[in-house]
């Protein structure tokens, strides 16, 4: 209880100084374009409870699907590749050859073939997440010391056993930093993808306000997506802080 | 006839980097309820030997038969303690004693109770909601033993299990050991580097060659089994014996 007292402490004094600091910027440049804070928290109030509301939820349901989605598929599978010698040595350059390419520029196919609605969204940021969470998912199953599963296996484990009571909660914490990362750029992969041939979402929302030249409502867009990052952010500590006690004294 | 009987056993390891002779051609016969010892060069191939005798590494030639049986994978009333424990840093002290009952699908009532009374034994259940990482080396290394001990072992294998404890508690869970094995009239082999501790808990004492660990001597013990016995003249002359076999053989090799 006294934790969660700090980090609501930190988080207001966190947002306190960029409040001051952003004051103190949109004082010295005096422009259209970078509105006061205060203008902007009573806009950005004003449109959550209407339009922009819509828009955040849009937006944080393609984030938490893809999430979701991506580690169902990765995290599995970087565990028994990670495990499996042959198996991995018939799946890594395929892994190796496809990792590096910026997958983003898949994007104008999947529209093409997708639509314009949430499935090709969702399929985009999965396609670049699920690599960086099995990349990581690999390595780490890779790195777990042979006597921890002749431990588990000296108990009587079968193989379903060693993965639940071992090679999963090994990787756990990696997989948890893995997730850290991919959150960061499955926001920034979301807003490209939203910001065009797409009416919905804080991406397009964005954009919309900006060729409008409506900066308070720009802004409060900009404010609408990090609010969404500290909430997933967040929500995987929280999940971090059930799972992975041992690794935090 | 013995409890445990190793004809002509070698281990090869086949690796990315050829193949390593690891155990040569090991035999002996152990008689069920006796403490044997383990003691050779660092790399000679005491875990290997330990491995399979657990089943965990089968012979690359020759036969393990345990109560009469042929060794052919794990045997449920084997134990293994290896040599960094082999605890897992992400279960709690409560659940590292209880797993080896969980996997053997064990009632919940059953896995509750033995698991208690074994931390009672071994003074632990105070600390049964800590993680390994919480608790000093010979905490961790009674919870390595509580996980064994639930299990109810015919065959209890130890790999190092006292070598990173100072010297004070080391010689408490030694004594704790002799205790336990007396009681329960356990069929033990423990693996160790230190002389003393050879000798103070085997009745009979292995000394393995260097790699690939061939049997130097079987050394009979007949003194051990009391906990005196560290204070004895008999514990020293054995203790000197092993020493300069240990001697020769790094010589040797
Ligand atoms: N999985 C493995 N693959 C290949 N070689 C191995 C493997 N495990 C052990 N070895 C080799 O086999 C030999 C015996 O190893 P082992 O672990 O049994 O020795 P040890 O006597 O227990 O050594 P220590 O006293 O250092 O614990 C060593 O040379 C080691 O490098
Ligand atoms: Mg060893």
């Amino acid at each position: 209880m006294a934790m969660d007292k700090r980090r609501i402490l930190s988080y207001l004094s966190t947002i306190a100084a960029m409040l001051l600091a952003w004051q103190g910027a949109s004082m010295v440049v005096r422009s259209a374009a970078l509105p006061a804070p205060l203008s902007v928290m009573s806009s950005f109030a004003e449109l959550m409870r209407g339009e922009l509301l819509k828009h955040f939820l849009i937006s944080f349901y393609r984030v938490a699907v893809s999430i979701i989605l991506s580690v169902s598929l990765a995290v599995p599978l970087g565990l028994v590749l990670g495990r499996e010698e042959k198996l991995d040595r018939f799946f890594a350059p395929f892994i190796f050859l496809t990792y590096p390419i910026p997958k983003i520029v898949f994007l104008p196919v999947i529209l093409l073939l997708l639509g314009i609605g949430n499935l090709s969204k969702i399929t985009l940021i999965v396609l670049i997440i699920f690599f960086q969470i099995l990349v990581t998912t690999r390595d780490a199953a890779r790195a777990i010391p042979a006597q921890s599963i002749l431990s588990v296996r000296s108990l009587g484990a079968g193989w379903r056993q060693v993965y639940r009571h071992v090679v999963f909660p090994a990787c756990l914490p990696d997989i948890f930093t893995a997730l850290r990362i991919s959150v960061g750029t499955a926001i920034a992969v979301l807003f490209l993808a939203e910001s065009y041939a797409t009416e919905e979402g804080l991406g397009y929302f964005i954009m919309d306000a900006w060729t409008r030249i409506n900066y308070p409502e720009m802004f409060g867009g900009i404010t609408a997506m990090a609010l969404m990052g500290a909430v997933v952010y967040e929500a995987l500590e929280a999940l971090e802080r059930r799972f992975c006690a041992w690794t935090r004294n | 006839m013995p409890f445990v009987r190793l004809d002509e056993v070698s281990v090869t390891y086949k690796g990315h980097g050829g193949e390593v002779e690891a155990l040569s051609s090991v035999s002996l016969a152990a008689e069920k309820g006796e403490a044997w010892a383990v003691i050779g060069p660092s790399g000679c191939g005491k875990s290997t030997l330990l491995y399979a005798l657990a089943g965990l590494v089968p012979p690359t030639t020759g036969s393990i038969f345990i109560g009469g049986e042929r060794l052919l994978g794990e045997r449920r009333e084997t134990s293994i303690i290896l040599q960094d424990y082999g605890l897992f840093p992400w279960k709690t002290v409560y659940e590292n004693a209880a797993l080896g009952l969980k996997i053997r699908h064990y009632s919940r009532e059953e896995v509750a109770r033995k698991t208690r009374d074994i931390l009672i034994d071994l003074r632990l259940l105070d600390f049964k909601n800590r993680f390994p990482s919480q608790l000093s080396g010979g905490m961790r290394q009674r919870v390595a033993l509580a996980r064994s001990l639930t299990l109810d072992p015919d065959l209890l294998l130890m790999d190092e299990p006292f070598s990173s404890l100072d010297a004070l508690t080391r010689e408490e869970l030694q004594n704790n050991l002799l205790e336990v094995r007396q009681a329960d009239g356990l069929t033990t082999f423990l693996v160790t580097h230190s002389i003393e501790e050879a000798v103070f808990l085997g009745r009979k004492i292995l000394v393995l060659t260097s790699r690939p660990g061939k049997i130097a001597e079987i050394v009979d013990n007949p003194g051990m089994g009391a906990l005196d016995y560290r204070n004895r003249p008999e514990f020293h002359e054995v203790c000197s014996h092993l020493r300069h076999l240990l001697r020769k053989g790094n010589g040797d090799g």
